[in-house]
């Protein structure tokens, strides 16, 4: 049963992951692209647009955030080790486990309370293209709700024993 | 705040990533100083410690650097230095070195250094009958002059945090990167024959340096676009940034033809999670840094550090002594981010310049990527080629004897630092 459990959450995270790369590749190709744009226009142009600078901010911001539920995928934020490797496997399970866990809290209260900064960002606008900050601000709360799904799939996944481990 | 203390080393130690570490420690900061009511503010710092244009620099140098790995300048950098050095004693030991500061000129990251000579000049060495430990040693000595050596990621941050002059530390980083390429070079020739260290049967060649030269041009002339535009003012560092990527693009799909479609797409996707690592710890530090800051924990810091002593002198050898342990347990971003402001203001207070202790703090911590038990090098290089921690660490305490001795040539002879800035900015 487990074992099924652990396969539905690996395919879905998967899925969810795959797109949401994509959406970091585009969001990163966007981000070149306007800083291409600033330079060509601030030297050979000379059109004097400004909202460039401010523009790309918001988009780095979601590329970076967005990217990472994809770290937490691929369990690359990385801690130290040492405690963990000088356990024997079972309780290192656990372990990992239980900081799964407190991760997964944090990012559920990033989620929770971002919606709020971003329900407030209604009354707020970018200060010089005029956007409402909902947008800029989102990226916290999805960031947060995208990386408690992540964690939750790598919980699931990493559940079946693998071999030559025992399941505590 | 012993509980926040608590709460951060203990996550820490026990293995919860840095980048969650800091929020959970941050956020229970919020919740000690103000209760629930302080809670809101932890997203609003998440998010605004990102709000920085100059922060953009840094996704850009990582994916200039990873476009030149894909497109194999890598080797056409490693024959270059292997032309100009290869011909000694110990001779790919040298070129891994040399070819390094040259790497150096065009990524911001060291383990990006560990990884493309790892995957490349380790096994070279080997062949020629280098030990693995020592080939390992070498490449990680190595790769700490990459971020001393402008782009530097970590200089971004301290530049954007403290607000000191990106530019002036770029140019400041160069002389000390050489010294460390030179000292790390005179041990590899004063240990050559003891340690029996093949000597190639190539000799020294004009020819094959100026053919070597002319095959890798147009990638040696990456750190001379990037160094020349940022340091002469022409443009800054994210614009320089940017037009290292658009050159790496334009070598790779045009020049050299090996930059696929897909290879730009897995470029892109693998630059922005390089990337979103880096910036949840840099958000995530900036809920920690508030509740610092409130709790006027630098200036706490600042006044034991002055209470000890307050000779310069031994002021700059107890904050070295803190960066190199400190280092030695945490992620260096992480370290930076949280050590900045209380060690910033504390130079100024003893009379540093501050780009002269911007790239002292740097420095040290660049160095303790190398040092057991948690050097992000040290792992990369040893995940890579598969030798041991233990027995690389033998072969590389000389050499991180060796770089902590011009850790403290820079700390304390600031001419050295300051030159090059002040020849080229005039500062």
């Amino acid at each position: 049963m487990m074992i099924v459990i652990s396969d539905v959450a690996e395919a879905f995270g998967r899925r969810l992951n795959w797109v949401v790369e994509r959406i970091c590749a585009l969001l990163m190709a966007t981000l070149v692209l306007v800083i291409w744009f600033e330079v060509l226009q601030r030297y050979v142009l000379h059109l004097g647009f400004t909202w460039g600078e401010e523009f790309s901010r918001y988009v780095m911001i979601w590329a970076a955030l967005m990217a990472v539920p994809v770290g937490a995928y691929r369990r690359e934020h990385i801690g130290l080790e040492f405690t963990l490797n000088a356990l024997p496997p079972a309780r290192r399970r656990l372990l990992r486990r239980v900081l799964d866990l407190i991760g997964l809290a944090f990012f559920l209260f990033l989620t929770s309370y971002g919606v709020g900064m971003a329900a407030s960002g209604r009354t707020q606008y970018a200060a010089i293209f005029g956007m409402t900050m909902v947008v800029p601000f989102a990226s916290v709360p999805v960031c947060g709700l995208l990386t408690s799904i992540q964690i939750v799939v790598t919980m699931l996944r990493d559940w079946a024993p693998k071999t030559g481990e025992v399941a505590p | 705040m012993i509980l926040v203390a608590l709460i951060f080393f203990g996550l820490m130690l026990v293995g919860l990533p840095i980048g969650y570490v800091l929020g959970v420690a941050g956020t229970a900061g919020l919740v000690q100083v103000g209760g629930e009511n302080f809670l809101a503010m932890a997203p609003k710092r998440f998010f605004e410690g990102l709000d920085l244009f100059t922060f953009m620099a840094m996704p850009f140098f990582i994916m200039a650097g990873e476009i030149m790995n894909r497109t194999g300048i890598t080797t056409k950098i490693v024959e270059f230095a292997d032309s100009l050095v290869g011909f000694m004693r110990g001779g790919l030991a040298h070129t891994n070195m040399v070819a390094s500061v040259i790497f150096a000129g065009m990524t911001g990251a060291a383990v990006s250094d560990s990884a493309a000579f790892g995957n490349t000049l380790v096994p070279a060495m080997v062949k020629q009958g280098y030990s693995r430990s020592f080939s390992c040693a070498v490449t990680v000595a190595g790769s700490i002059i990459g971020p001393t050596i402008p782009p530097s990621n970590l200089m971004i941050i301290y530049g954007s945090l403290m607000g000191v002059s990106i530019a002036g530390m770029f140019a400041a980083g160069i002389l000390p990167g050489l010294l460390i390429c030179i000292v790390c070079m005179i041990y590899i020739a004063a240990v050559g024959k003891r340690k029996n260290l093949p000597v190639s049967d190539q000799g020294f060649s004009l020819k094959r340096v100026l053919k070597s030269f002319k095959s890798g041009f147009l990638a040696l002339l990456m750190p001379a676009i990037i160094l020349g535009g940022i340091i002469f003012g022409i443009v800054t560092p994210t614009e320089a940034a940017a037009t290292a990527v658009a050159y790496a693009f334009f070598l790779g799909v045009v020049v050299y033809r090996s930059l696929t479609f897909d290879a730009i797409v897995q470029t892109l996707i693998r630059t922005s999670i390089i990337t979103g690592v880096v910036f949840l710890i840099i958000a995530s530090a900036s809920i920690l840094s508030w509740w610092m800051t409130y709790m006027q924990i630098p200036q706490k810091i600042a006044t034991l550090f002055l209470s000890i002593s307050r000779n310069p002198q031994v002021v700059i050898s107890l904050i070295l002594a803190l960066l190199l342990i400190v280092g030695m347990f945490m992620d260096i971003n992480a370290a930076l981010i949280i050590l900045a402001p209380v060690l910033g203001p504390l130079t100024a207070t003893i009379g540093m310049d501050p780009v002269h202790a911007g790239v002292m703090i740097i420095l040290s911590l660049n160095i303790s990527l190398m040092t057991p038990p948690v050097g992000a090098c040290l792992f990369v290089i040893s995940s890579i080629t598969g030798e041991r921690i233990e027995r690389i660490s033998v072969d590389l305490w000389p050499f991180i004897l060796l770089e902590v001795g011009v850790l403290f040539l820079v700390a304390f002879w600031p001419a050295m630092t300051l030159f090059v800035p002040g020849l080229l900015l005039g500062k």
